[in-house]
């Protein structure tokens, strides 16, 4: 069996879209155990990384580096933190999928099978990132107490993380259908989180970068996913929200339209045996 | 004995071959995994001389000992993270009717690729970025192996709890997670209650300070204190081992070993 693939967006599908994120929302509750251990980590994280900047700033005898006095820098690496691991490895699942062939099944359904693992990416996603985002501001509260943020930079930070999401979805999706051509795309996702890690931000922010690799970076996707809500959340104000916006509607419009291409031709390859 | 853990680590070689392109995609994972880690030390270092008395080449130090012997653990004696699971699956059946000991059986009777991965960037790391002498290359030698043998032992102990309390894999690996995090930062960033943790409970001190410490400046009596750990935590962990399996109820589950 051959299938078409449809990528368009329309009324239906964002309705099923979002049928499939309230239903996965649901389940959300089956999985409090594993997010749990996921806090337990960030805690060591946030421990580790508060430490690490406190002797740092004692060592240069700085009042900010980077633009942010130590317990800005310890809330901005509890933010990115929180949008790190907060992670779900859809890659994982679509390989999965693609190996066991319950993709073709998948693609019977209404909205297709993007739509399908996008809703329940998004309903994942977002109670695991309240939930570390809630832990990790508790530790940082604790490590280096509490810092004013401006509430419309708060929020505009929630809405390009809110993006983040998309974009990290899109990368990854293109990853898990690897699986149509690959042995094993784990090791790619593997290799893909460290990457951006590193080139994100996530524990040394960009503006403290070396000029040549700070430049590097900030035309990659990572920043705007990892550097971007974290650096808005600390901002004076919400004048940062269309830069960072414009950031991840470029990376979008770049990684999307590869995926597309990857998707119809991965799904052209498909070939069903049996039932 | 040598030859037993040789014979099944070649085995297990055979079996993650039999996938090779898997492989080595797993092997070079790691490898970038650990380049990360200190590609971010680099920049640092790049902004900021020192953080307490540190330098990039003490902190190549740290991660090039970790890395080598976690790797080494991934590579040689991964089964012993599986002790928590098949405790609770009543699943050792199998290793108590061989002829050597359960428990060694069990710790090399698996292997985990992206240990190769660990441990090559280990000792290339080592050898490129701390340049050491031979004197260096020599303790780093030895000192990677002790530092294995105290994690195989610390994580040998840590799954075997499972014994007592039925199920332990959520604690054993965050023990290891915590194990790895905190033997990658350098020791002086750690004081007062952290550091009595870090060379009791989550022995990243055993696995990661001391040796680093002896790298750079040998000391005989502080060598003989870390090789009397490594031997008394393999003691500790194999009588615990032991004392757990009186408490040990088969699964009576039938399966085909292939």
């Amino acid at each position: 069996m051959t299938a078409r693939p449809r990528l368009r967006i329309g009324a239906h599908r964002v309705r099923v879209l979002l049928a499939h994120f309230l239903v996965n929302l649901r389940d959300q509750g089956a999985y409090v155990g594993e997010v749990a251990l996921g806090g337990g980590i960030l805690v060591v994280f946030l421990f580790i990384l508060g430490t690490l900047w406190e002797a740092t700033y004692r060592a240069q005898g700085a009042e900010t580096l980077g633009g942010l006095t130590w317990p800005q820098m310890t809330w901005y690496v509890t933010f990115t933190e929180a949008m790190v691991m907060s992670r779900v490895n859809v890659a994982r699942r679509i390989d999965e999928d693609v190996r066991t062939g319950d993709v073709a099944y998948a693609l019977l359904r209404p909205g297709g099978y993007l739509t399908s693992r996008l809703g329940a990416y998004l309903a994942e996603r977002l109670v695991r990132f309240l939930f570390t985002l809630t832990l990790g501001a508790i530790v940082a509260m604790v490590i280096a107490g509490p810092i004013a943020i401006d509430p419309s930079a708060g929020a505009a930070a929630l809405l390009v993380a809110a993006g983040a999401f998309l974009l990290e979805f899109v990368i990854v999706a293109g990853i898990g259908l690897g699986a149509f051509w690959m042995e094993d795309t784990s090791s790619i996702y593997f290799v893909y989180t460290r990457v951006s890690m590193l080139l994100g931000g996530l524990l040394i922010p960009i503006e403290l970068f070396p000029d040549s690799i700070a430049s590097v970076a900030r035309i990659l996707p990572f920043a705007p996913m990892i550097h971007g809500p974290a650096r808005l959340a600390l901002a004076d104000d919400a004048s940062g929200l269309l830069p960072a916006m414009a950031s991840l509607v470029a990376s979008m419009s770049v990684a999307g339209a590869l995926v597309a291409v990857t998707y119809r031709v991965a799904l052209a390859r498909l070939t069903v045996h049996g039932g | 004995m040598l030859r037993f853990v040789a014979y099944y680590v070649g085995a297990n070689l055979d079996v993650a071959l039999a996938y090779r392109a898997a492989f080595a995609a797993k092997v070079f994972a790691f490898v970038v995994s650990d380049a990360m880690w200190v590609a971010f030390w680099w920049l640092y270092f790049e902004r900021f001389p020192s953080v307490e008395g540190y330098g990039f080449r003490q902190v190549v130090i740290v991660w090039a000992i970790a890395a080598t012997a976690f790797g080494m653990f991934g590579g040689v004696a991964a089964g012993a993270t599986t002790i928590a699971t098949r405790v609770a699956r009543g699943e050792l059946d199998f290793y108590l009717v061989l002829p050597k000991a359960p428990l060694l059986h069990l710790v090399v009777s698996r292997m985990d690729p992206g240990g190769f991965g660990d441990a090559l960037f280990g000792i290339v790391t080592f050898a490129a970025l701390a340049r050491p002498s031979l004197e260096e290359a020599a303790a780093f030698t030895v000192l990677a192996v002790l530092a294995t043998v105290i994690i195989t032992a610390y994580i040998v102990a840590v799954q075997s709890l499972a014994f007592w309390t039925g199920r332990a894999e959520t604690i054993a690996d965050q023990a290891l997670f915590g194990l790895i995090t905190f033997a990658t930062y350098p020791e002086r960033l750690f004081g007062g209650p952290v550091k009595i943790v870090l060379f009791t409970l989550v022995p990243a001190g055993f696995v990661s300070y001391v040796p680093v410490r002896l790298v750079q400046e040998w000391d005989w009596t502080l060598a003989g204190a870390l090789s009397t750990v490594a031997v008394g935590a393999t003691l500790a962990s194999s009588a615990m081992f032991r004392l757990g399996l009186r408490r040990y109820q088969s699964g009576s589950a039938l399966s085909m070993r292939g």
